[in-house]
């Protein structure tokens, strides 16, 4: 789909802004909550040995599943 | 109100609950309840939400920053559209607390360090109407990243009064608390707070970039930017700990060390409480000698009964130590999200790690650690799995049974059969949470979405408070009906023939006999008697009270000079059923112990189970499952052994 790549296919060291959100309503609204709105600059920090993404957001880090990364457009 | 706690005498007449209740709010990981700790001190007391199991504390500021006040403290929430049973509970707390009305005044607490991030959380508040006073953590680690926040800008900005905290040091907790004695001494309306809809994408994004330019302009760099601070330093041990190699051999150490714990940290003391009992006990009984029956009562039922709730007491004391280390240093949300894959794939979360790990202590508060999954499915999942792990209570009856299994060898083969026992014991639980997630179909979104926090040291005063309301809830719920129970498996094993003299004539002709008698063609495919069913049911109070009930069916209460143990294992090697054959054989054992591993056999997690789930039907059919599981896996192996020719 289209140019927009989702946040699961990056590699650790990426980093972009975040461009829009797919995916279920309420990972979308909980992701926004923690401060992933459009425009925000992700960065991949790393990924845990099951691959989990560790995404870092205004100077936080979380971790993210890969079904809730790839809600996030980049 | 809160009968216990009273704020110190004679100062002011005036109840410091009549002025208001102050609500302690903020996202997960600000430091909220270590303030809390500063806040007040140990004048507090954790409570549960009426209705629910929601635990929560409250308690009364110290008079030192004037009238006390009356503080409620509340679970972790991002904002007021919660996404889970604890998250509602927050907000509720806010709006209408179940027992304490609409909050007074609200403390946001949010972390310095992540201002743009708390204070969307904040916006919410204001806008819903709230009277907010807001307490900046976590000041220290911004200083050490050579920054600094203009206070009075901020303040002017969202037109509140702020307070900048080092949970650390408790510096900065009298400037809160003279901000909220002006706060709570203007009049006061009646609340019109206003419940939110939720907000349009639009909305949220406008207030994330609002609060971005406020924390850049409130936010300013002090002196040179330092070599190192908290992120940094986080990020270089994070690239052990999370590495993907060295990750888990470090996740494996550390749960081996925690596990370790119980028997190099915990048995001595259990040990040492033990002989405590006994001791008294055979005291009780001697200087009663000349009322048999009183003797017996008190020594062995009242006693006996008290140290059975208290023998574990060591044990899940430590565990809950390590637990709560590991969650305040930081490492837990790591651990959590190590194995948040695998065990998403058997529908549960990274968050039911904490709750299956407290589940080898007790299952009590470990299924209550279960709330903050957001989850429906993966928090029941959670809540039925809890009690397949190997709880203190087993210990004892591992202990028995694997002594008289392994006579003679060895103890490290005991060991060994027991960290056997305890992997078992997840193996099965993940067995049994992938089955039924098998059977449970839900279209619901799960979530883990797990900020990680920077490392910190641990303080002691927060991690024992932890500790102690944790082990707090295995004494208030589970120790009377453990304590109740064993005084009935007294009577029932004493009357009504308690007037003879040879104990074991009094018991088999007691009301528990009777029972046993009765239920022995379904003990038989087992491989066991009566009096192991005896030990079987009263099992239901707690299982280690099977080993002092064998104790008490097989004889071993006067001459006991040596450890109960010996004289039990000498006594169930010489046992058999009425042809002769033995009773305790290599097949009889294991099918015990793997009914011991499986079955749930404790009143007072059913009860608890009952109030997590909301529902009797899911606590019953728990109840049902794992017990039928168990017996049936029990005679399998039994049979099953046998026909291999091992009896």
């Amino acid at each position: 789909m289209g140019v927009a790549e989702t946040l699961r296919d990056k590699k650790s060291g990426f980093e972009g802004p975040l461009v829009d959100f797919q995916g279920p309503v309420v990972l979308q609204s909980r992701l926004m909550e923690l401060g992933f709105v459009r425009g925000e600059v992700l960065r991949v920090e790393g990924c845990t040995p099951f691959h989990d993404v560790i995404v870092s957001v205004r100077g936080t880090e979380i971790c993210l599943r890969p079904q809730e990364a790839e809600c996030l457009l980049v | 109100m809160s009968a216990g706690v009273k704020p110190t005498e004679n100062v002011s007449a005036m109840d410091p609950a009549a002025r208001g209740r102050v609500c302690l709010i903020g996202a997960p990981n600000s430091g909220k309840t270590t303030l809390f700790n500063w806040l007040t001190g140990l004048n507090y007391k954790p409570v549960n939400y009426p209705g629910s199991t929601v635990e929560s504390a409250e308690g009364f500021t110290s008079e030192r920053w004037g009238q006390a006040c009356f503080v409620t403290d509340a679970p972790g929430t991002y904002s007021l559209f919660p996404k889970s049973f604890e998250e509602g509970a927050a907000v509720d707390s806010l709006f209408q607390h179940p027992t304490h009305g609409p909050a007074r005044l609200v403390i946001a607490v949010a972390d310095v360090n992540q201002l743009s991030r708390h204070l969307y959380l904040v916006q919410q508040l204001i806008d819903a109407k709230f009277r907010v006073v807001l307490a900046l953590t976590n000041i220290d680690l911004l200083r050490e990243s050579g920054r600094d926040l203009n206070v009075e800008e901020l303040e002017k900005a969202l037109g509140l009064r702020v307070a900048l905290i080092n949970g650390q040091s408790g510096e900065g907790v009298d400037r809160l608390m003279s901000s909220v004695q002006a706060e709570l001494n203007q009049s006061f309306d009646a609340p019109a707070y206003q419940r939110p809809t939720s907000w349009s994408k639009e909305k949220c994004e406008t207030a994330f970039q609002d609060l971005l330019r406020l924390q850049q302009r409130v936010v300013f760099r002090r002196g040179a930017v330092p070599a190192s601070d908290a992120r940094l330093r986080s990020r270089r041990i994070d690239r052990v700990l999370m590495h993907p190699v060295w990750g888990l051999v470090f996740f494996v150490i550390f749960m081996s060390l925690i596990f370790t714990s119980i028997f190099w940290a915990a048995a001595p003391l259990m040990d040492a409480v033990d002989s405590a009992f006994g001791a008294l006990a055979s005291w009780a009984v001697d200087s009663l000698a000349s009322r048999p029956l009183l003797s017996d009562f008190v020594g062995n039922a009242v006693i006996g009964g008290l140290g059975s709730v208290l023998i574990f007491l060591p044990q899940i004391f430590i565990l809950f130590l390590g637990i709560s280390y590991l969650e305040d240093s930081g490492y837990m949300a790591r651990a959590a999200s190590l194995i948040d894959r695998p065990l998403s794939k058997l529908g549960l979360n990274g968050r039911s790690f904490v709750p299956l790990l407290s589940g080898y202590a007790c299952a009590i508060p470990a299924m209550m650690a279960a709330r903050t999954i957001s989850s429906k499915k993966e928090r029941f999942l959670t809540v039925f799995i809890v009690p397949l792990m190997s709880c203190s209570a087993r210990l004892p009856v591992y202990a028995l049974l694997l002594s008289f299994l392994l006579v003679g060898t060895s103890a490290w083969w005991g060991g060994l059969a027991l960290a056997f026992i305890y992997l078992g014991s997840l193996v099965v639980g993940a067995v049994a949470s992938g089955v039924a997630n098998k059977i449970l179909k839900t279209n619901e979104d799960s979530m883990f979405m797990l900020e990680l926090p920077v490392y910190r040291r641990p303080q002691l005063r927060t991690i024992l408070k932890q500790v102690l309301s944790k082990t707090r809830s295995y004494i208030v719920k589970a120790g009377p009906v453990i304590f109740v129970l064993s005084l009935f498996i007294w009577a029932a094993s004493t009357f009504p023939n308690y007037q003879a003299e040879d104990p074991t004539d009094r018991l088999t002709k007691s009301y528990a006999a009777e029972v046993g008698r009765m239920i022995e063609p379904v003990l038989e495919p087992m491989g066991v008697d009566w009096r192991v069913g005896v030990g079987l049911i009263s099992a239901f109070a707690a299982r280690e009270v099977f080993v002092s009930t064998l104790a008490v069916v097989f004889h071993i209460t006067e001459e006991n000079e040596e450890s109960l143990q010996a004289s039990l294992l000498q006594q169930m090697r010489q046992a058999t059923f009425p042809d002769g054959t033995a009773i305790f054989t290599v097949a009889s054992v294991v099918g015990l112990i793997l009914f011991f591993m499986i079955a749930l056999q404790c009143v007072a997690t059913v009860g608890v189970a009952r109030r997590e789930f909301g529902s009797w039907k899911w606590a019953l059919t728990q109840l049902v499952v794992l017990n039928l599981v168990a017996y049936i896996l029990a005679v399998v192996a039994v049979q099953g052994l046998r026909l291999v020719g091992i009896s």
